[in-house]
């Protein structure tokens, strides 16, 4: 393990020899929740990987969930290029990462330069419990959350990135957290990238009844792998006045829950 | 050109691959369940009341017209019983039955309980299988309130795979029944809710005499 | 095939406000995917069962011109009629030409999706023909003057009392105790109905499958009434499409096992019939005349496409009891008789994407879809597919299509990237109050109509980043 400094620290010294983890940070975490990057950083440089941060933008999936090939190509080209060379990309969330694997292999034409680049990235790329629990071995952190939370599962992680277990299992790890399962964690939250803005009265409805579900388990905590998910249901429990936290499970999972996420550093 | 010719045309056209033809039922790729081969009529019995058929396991089927008489009477079924023009359940001895009035004319449109044979039974599914004929018109499994249907123990197949294979014996050279009816229990519906009402518009009763 | 799914948006707002279509759609979400499990269960290993399913579709489909005339050529040696129709309106002239003959007047159905597509009812009627639907749901809706809100339970948005005061009304009852329990209900249709079956001239069904191997139509139910529909009048005329047919009954079988337990949690349908052909000479009874009418309407259209999955449906609904967009708003909303994922990838394709922009766009992408279809159909590929052709003919919103433009622009270089997010942090915190924001402008006001959005917590990640690990962690 490394000897890791506190994630606002200074620079960190890596040893060489280490295997290299680009972070796609994403664009919700850059700009909303930079704890949740941190957090990563934190859990893959403990896990004993070098961690580097490549210049980045968006990994185009608005552009292609809207039809807009030509821009999403060209968003994935400039990803392509700028994650080559790292022995993995992981990414602190189940849809971006789902981009990357899934669908930026579709983009070009098969046969293709530009397709056997997103096939290597492809296969490079994973979601960061799946990465931390299949690929690094980890089985348990050293966290502490004295709390009782649930877990939702963000659509395109458990579908396209088959991540289920892994942050279960990591979340069993951490000491004094109790996990109240939701009654149907498989079904989506209501955000869907821009769906929730074309559709936002439709979007409601169903993150109504998400957060239903997630009341009658009476977590003090609402935990998930992505973003996007957070913000739609943690957006609504505010509206509505509850208690309950909304949190990126890499949060919980470096012990950053209880940081205050308003500091700088 | 003919929609017919245009509607293949266009088939044709979409389609990269040369000529083929249908292939022989054993080249599908269909395995057929494993089901375990021991119960088969144990295993048929509890689907059928799973899907709220009604069974009475009888010894030979000369019994039959007691037992349905008997049915009849716990159900409150009236005596009125509809043979149908099937010779093997007419011929049985039904003067005996003092209770029971029988006829063969096809059901009246409401309130009949009728009598019918049956071709196999589906262990794996619950269900009933009749073929349609001369002796067995289709309508005397739909029309009636209630249907009594004999099955012979050694009627039960495994699954499909096994009642497909015995109907291509049973009718080879033959033209196919007109109608073959799967049947799993009484009519019902779930167009009123949740969970689904019994007796729409076929048989609300279905009971199994096994013999 | 008329669609209304152009006011998507409009009809999904007034569906949300509409409390029974809540219940109903509740229940629909919360008993399905358990019987349906549950069903699925029964079967060892579900997943391999699907993938030989999705095989045999499209061993189908890649050969569908010799499955069907394989299936034409036994039909016509059992004495019975098959007729192709490149359209809906084409289908109809036949049906009704076929009517006609018999000097129908009353024509009785069972409920046909694909009747419904090509609007069969209204032209029968206007030919002065009585159509009777049989199917209890879809005879409500009948009565109710309404379309379907899903393909296997018609009449889902209908409440029971509605359905008691839809049965005064038009059954002559005005005089009789009000109907209350749901067993009075069905008695009281089963009644009506039995008439309208001892009286009808022509007998319409669908068809869940057609078997190439036999000439054999398979016609699925609970309720018995497409049985009593084919049965009883002396003309049958079966309607579907033509991606319906299956090479052998080793394929039906497979394909039954799969609808009734991902359509309703049963291991089999309650009926499952297999048709062949008219009425024997040596027969006492059933339909003399038996025709067979397949419908193109489309279909066609698709294979060889990316859409060519799509024919794969056996129409099961699986993907519509499971989706979260049906279970929100209901199907009417679609304005389309198929709802649902199913509906938004088919709906284009039948009646044009014109007719259906909204539908391709209502889907979270969830994917749940496609992990409970059981022929596999990447109903979410699907859904991309036409909201790519939507954007390539300029039907994408102009404020979307130059936004995602503008957005491909910023990310052209990470440095004026990383320079709007630190734009777009400092004028979020501006809009803060207490870390959260409740109201944002433009584009944003869709998102804090219903939510609050958080400040983003200090800078970025990525301008953190650099200033504390500096470029050492930049390659």
């Amino acid at each position: 393990m490394n000897d890791q400094k506190n994630p606002g620290g200074a620079h960190v010294a890596v040893a060489k020899g280490k295997p290299s983890v680009a972070l796609l940070v994403t664009c919700l975490v850059d700009l909303f929740r930079p704890a949740v990057g941190f957090a990563a950083v934190k859990l893959l440089e403990e896990a004993g990987y070098e961690v580097k941060v490549p210049e980045q933008g968006c990994c185009g999936q608005p552009n292609y969930n809207n039809g807009d090939r030509q821009g999403a190509r060209a968003m994935a080209r400039g990803t392509i290029e700028r994650f080559s060379g790292y022995d993995y990309v992981v990414v602190p969330s189940g849809s971006c990462a789902g981009m990357l694997r899934i669908h930026y292999p579709a983009l070009f034409e098969p046969g293709s330069k530009d397709q056997q680049q997103a096939e290597d990235l492809a296969r490079r790329t994973y979601e960061l419990t799946s990465f931390l629990y299949d690929i690094a071995g980890v089985t348990e952190v050293q966290a502490q959350l004295s709390a009782t939370a649930t877990y939702h599962d963000g659509c395109a992680g458990l579908r396209e990135m088959r991540v289920r277990d892994q942050p279960r299992a990591l979340l069993a790890s951490v000491g004094g957290l109790e996990i109240a399962e939701l009654s149907e964690p498989e079904v989506c939250c209501g955000f869907g990238g821009t769906f929730c803005v074309k559709y936002p009265d439709v979007s409601d409805r169903i993150t109504e009844k998400k957060i239903a579900d997630i009341r009658n388990t009476g977590a003090d905590y609402l935990l998930a792998g992505d973003l996007g998910c957070l913000l739609t249901i943690g957006g609504k429990l505010h509206r509505d006045g509850s208690t309950i936290t909304a949190c990126h499970v890499a949060e919980v999972l470096a012990g950053m829950a209880e940081a205050d996420s308003d500091a700088d550093d | 050109m003919t929609s017919r010719d245009a509607i293949l045309t266009k088939i044709r056209n979409a389609r990269s691959n040369a000529a083929a033809q249908i292939k022989p039922a054993d080249d599908v790729g269909i395995h057929p369940q494993a089901t375990p081969a021991g119960d088969l009529l144990g295993q048929f019995i509890e689907l059928a009341r799973a899907e709220v058929a009604t069974v009475d396991e009888l010894g030979t089927v000369a019994e039959v017209p007691a037992a349905v008489a008997r049915y009849m009477e716990e159900q409150g079924l009236g005596n009125q019983l509809v043979l149908g023009p099937d010779p093997q359940l007419g011929d049985l001895d039904w003067q005996s039955i003092a209770s029971l009035k029988c006829s063969q004319e096809s059901p009246h449109p409401d309130g009949d309980t009728v009598i019918t044979a049956c071709y196999a039974a589906v262990a794996d599914s619950g269900a009933l299988v009749v073929v349609s004929s001369p002796d067995h018109p289709v309508e005397l499994n739909f029309l009636p309130a209630n249907h009594i249907v004999v099955l012979r123990r050694d009627q039960v197949l495994e699954d499909f795979e096994r009642l497909w294979t015995q109907l291509r014996q049973d009718y080879a050279g033959k033209p196919w029944p007109r109608c073959i009816n799967l049947i799993v229990g009484p009519s019902r519906t779930a167009d009123l809710g949740f969970p689904p009402k019994m007796g729409a518009h076929g048989p609300g009763r279905v009971h199994i005499l096994v013999v | 095939m008329q669609t209304t799914s152009l006011k998507f948006r409009q009809l999904a707002s007034q569906a949300l406000a509409d409390e029974t279509l809540r219940t109903a759609l509740g229940d629909v979400e919360r008993i399905m995917p358990v019987i349906r499990n549950s069903a699925l269960d029964q079967l060892e290993n579900p997943e391999a069962w699907f993938d030989r399913a999705s095989a045999s579709r499209d061993r189908t489909l890649a050969e569908l011109d010799v499955y069907l005339e394989a299936f034409e050529q036994k039909v016509q040696q059992l004495g019975g009629h098959v007729h192709w129709a490149a359209d809906g309106t084409e289908a109809c002239e036949i049906i009704a030409g076929i009517c006609e003959t018999a000097g129908a007047r009353t024509v009785t159905k069972s409920k046909s999706m694909v009747t419904e597509e090509i609007e069969l009812n209204a032209f029968l009627e206007s030919r002065d023909m009585t159509v009777v639907e049989t199917d209890l749901g879809e005879y409500i809706i009948q009565l109710r003057g309404e379309r379907p809100s899903h393909i296997l339970a018609p009449a889902l948005h209908v409440t029971l009392s509605e359905v008691a005061e839809t049965f005064h009304r038009h059954h002559d009852l005005e005089r009789a105790a009000p109907l209350r329990e749901p067993t009075e209900m069905l008695l009281e249709a089963r009644a009506v109905l039995r008439d309208r079956f001892l009286s009808a001239d022509v007998g319409i069904t669908g068809a869940n499958f057609l078997v190439a191997e036999t000439g054999g139509v398979v016609i699925v139910t609970n309720e018995g009434n497409a049985d009593l529909t084919a049965s009883l009048p002396d003309t049958h005329i079966v309607v579907t499409g033509i991606e319906k047919v299956v090479p052998t009954l080793e394929d039906a079988g497979l394909m039954l096992r799969l609808l009734a337990r991902s359509a309703a949690g049963q291991r089999l349908s309650t009926y499952t019939t297999l048709i062949h052909g008219p009425r024997r000479a040596e027969d006492s009874s059933g339909p003399s005349n038996f025709h067979v009418v397949l419908l193109d309407n489309g279909r066609s259209d698709m294979l060889g496409t990316q859409l060519q999955e799509m024919l794969r449906c056996i129409r099961c609904s699986a993907c519509i009891n499971h989706c979260p967009v049906y279970t929100a708003v209901g199907g009417h909303a679609y304005g389309s008789v198929y709802s649902g994922p199913m509906g938004a990838v088919l709906t284009p394709g039948l009646a044009g994407l014109h007719a259906a922009a909204h539908l391709p766009n209502a889907s979270t992408f969830c994917g749940r879809c496609e992990e409970v279809c059981p022929v596999r159909i990447p109903i979410p590929k699907m859904l991309r597919y036409w909201r790519d052709r939507e954007f390539e003919r300029r039907m994408t919103p102009r404020s979307v299509r130059y936004g995602l433009d503008w957005w491909t622009h910023m990310n052209a270089s990470p440095r004026i990237y990383r320079s709007l997010l630190g734009i777009a942090a400092r004028l979020l915190r501006g809009l803060s109050s207490r870390g959260w924001i409740t109201r944002l402008p433009g584009p944003g006001r869709a998102w804090t109509r219903y939510r609050d959005m958080p400040t983003p917590a200090g800078q970025t990640f990525q301008h953190q980043w650099r200033r504390t690990r500096g470029r050492a962690g930049e390659s």
